[in-house]
């Protein structure tokens, strides 16, 4: 029973970590939080939902469309809400207004495009085996797998390729990067493009999770991502993974040992927790002293 | 005397109320070593922020090999070969010594965002020259045992000479060095003398921005002198020394003793 729910956990604390790399990516490059992301993720699973109930299309070919439309969803975020304040001397938090307006757009565009009403995600993975006596269902290994794996290649992106240097040293200062030749805006481009992608896959991952995916899933799977941006330590990537698990172990086993009603008060009482202990997160840098 | 690498022509930047830069213009030679001194806040580092494109200049242009570079984005004026060293040393903390100078490869390199993911045979030669020029560049800055520690960890002077290599990576043609001196001791100062001079022999172009005066007079073939964003003197070491506008420009402002003009048998590496 233990081992089920902590698996059940790990499942769903991966898709909240893959969301929550999305927030870190973004607040890396521009040091500003995409209150867009859910949105866009949620957008971008219901396009993808649509388009295999129209089409009949299995299951993989419509995580393509998922990738591709929260992709599409990015550049244009990056065009319109990022980039245009990005040249002029603009208040620190316009680009957060302005992504919070981008976010409202998506969310009245979804209940024109696909109605307010859950959208089921047809032609689920079925099924479920056993290993050493734990029940597995076949869907939560492969969003587990998938999940965890996307996060592997991606750590090994940033740490190895040299775009990913480049990431890196944008995150670190945008100014420097581009005097030693980076090409910082086309950085943020893919950067912001990247993370909408990875929602994308994680949204749809979630569906298959939950079974359905509604236009107000945006809102809160976003917050529990932001949460977990905080509760990692911010533009920490491996923070964003370790914290993303965390939650989901934190809300199962609160599910599983107290009562469905008090869950995300368990989860969110866990973070305050940790910023008890460590203000910085999980993973943050303690704060240089001058 | 060939034909000028920099022309700096009539360039004034202005702060809301400020006027940082006014109407500066002079120009660097191939080969040549130009130090720029002036007084604290007289534009110095403005000058190399105007140059490098950090900001565009509000009057005036800026032409590097005969091409207008002045309202460039900063990517681009760095990959037409023009490299820079801060004041306040800005390394990437986070990364490793030997990863910090391959980012100075970026835009000699292939490297767009599927770069090295298939890992292909001419993929992997590039990956290959880059590490070794990276050691390399190490090498020539006596930090080839530090390649791996993270860049913060090094000492200040190893940091300055870290950011030196990082710039070198870029394979520029002019680099421009902003109080390359500032924090060394005296043999250090006397290392980064030599460095400087190792790196003119390779063909590179120099722009420094110094307070040490001694390294400045050792080193330079011609000084340009800035004050109040103006600039006051242009000419041999020796000249600008005895000039009466750069001794009352430093007498009437002096803060630290590097400030005083002496001359110094330094840098004859």
């Amino acid at each position: 029973m233990l081992f089920e729910q902590l698996l059940n956990g790990i499942t769903v604390g991966s898709t909240y970590a893959l969301i929550a790399v999305g927030y870190t990516l973004i607040f890396g490059v521009l040091g500003m939080i995409n209150m867009a992301h859910g949105q866009i993720f949620i957008f971008a699973a219901l396009t993808a939902i649509v388009t295999m109930s129209a089409f009949g299309w299995p299951l993989l070919p419509a995580f393509f469309v998922s990738v591709a439309c929260a992709a599409v969803l990015g550049a244009l975020l990056e065009a319109v809400a990022f980039r245009p304040l990005r040249k002029k001397d603009v208040p620190h938090l316009a680009p957060l207004i302005s992504t919070i307006g981008f976010a409202t757009i998506l969310d009245d565009a979804m209940i024109k495009l696909f109605g307010a009403d859950s959208r089921f995600v047809p032609g689920k993975l079925g099924g479920s085996f056993s290993v050493g006596g734990v029940d597995v269902r076949t869907v939560d290994l492969a969003i587990l797998v998938a999940a965890l794996g996307l996060m592997a290649l991606l750590h090994l992106w940033i740490q190895k390729t040299p775009f990913g240097k480049a990431i890196r040293a944008t995150s670190e200062s945008p100014e420097t990067a581009a005097i030693l030749g980076i090409p910082t805006d086309r950085v943020i481009l893919a950067t912001v493009v990247l993370a909408s992608g990875l929602g994308g896959v994680a949204g749809l991952l979630l569906g298959l999770s939950y079974g359905a995916v509604a236009p107000s899933m945006g809102v809160g799977l976003g917050f529990k991502g932001l949460a977990v941006l905080v509760l990692g330590g911010l533009g920490s990537l491996p923070g964003a993974m370790l914290g993303g698990l965390l939650l989901g172990v934190v809300e199962v086993l609160a599910v599983a040992y107290g009562s469905s009603t008090y869950r995300d008060a368990i989860a969110f009482l866990m973070i305050i927790l940790v910023f008890l202990v460590r203000p910085q997160g999980l993973f943050g840098e303690t704060p240089v002293q001058r | 005397m060939p034909e000028a690498m920099l022309v700096v022509d009539g360039v004034s930047r202005r702060f809301g109320g400020l006027l940082a830069l006014n109407g500066v213009s002079f120009s660097v030679s191939p080969g040549e070593i130009v130090a720029v001194i002036g007084p604290n806040g007289a534009g110095k580092t403005t000058l190399f922020n105007v140059i490098t494109g950090l900001f565009p200049p509000t009057d005036g242009t800026i032409r590097f090999e005969g091409r207008t570079i002045s309202g460039l984005p900063p990517h681009r004026i760095a990959a037409l070969g023009i490299a820079r060293t801060f004041q306040n040393i800005r390394l990437f903390r986070s990364m490793s010594v030997l990863d910090n100078v391959k980012v100075g490869r970026h835009s000699r390199t292939r490297s767009g965002a599927l770069a090295g993911v298939l890992r292909t045979r001419r993929e992997r030669a590039e990956e290959r020259e880059t590490e070794a020029r990276a050691r390399a560049l190490l090498r020539f800055v006596g930090l080839e045992s530090a390649a791996d520690l993270p860049a913060g960890a090094l000492s200040y002077g190893a940091q300055r000479r870290l950011e030196i290599a990082r710039a070198l990576a870029m394979e520029p043609k002019l680099l421009l060095l902003d109080e390359p001196a500032a924090g060394m001791n005296e043999a250090e100062t006397a290392d980064l003398a030599e460095l400087l001079q190792n790196i003119r022999r390779q063909g590179i172009t120099e722009l420094i921005v110094e307070h040490d005066m001694g390294l400045v007079m050792g080193l330079s073939d011609r000084v340009v002198v800035l004050n109040f964003g103006a600039k006051i003197a242009e000419g041999p070491p020796e000249a600008v020394q005895n000039d009466p506008a750069v001794i009352e420009a430093y007498l009437g402002k002096d803060d630290d003793e590097s400030g005083e003009a002496r001359p110094s048998e330094e840098g004859g590496a």
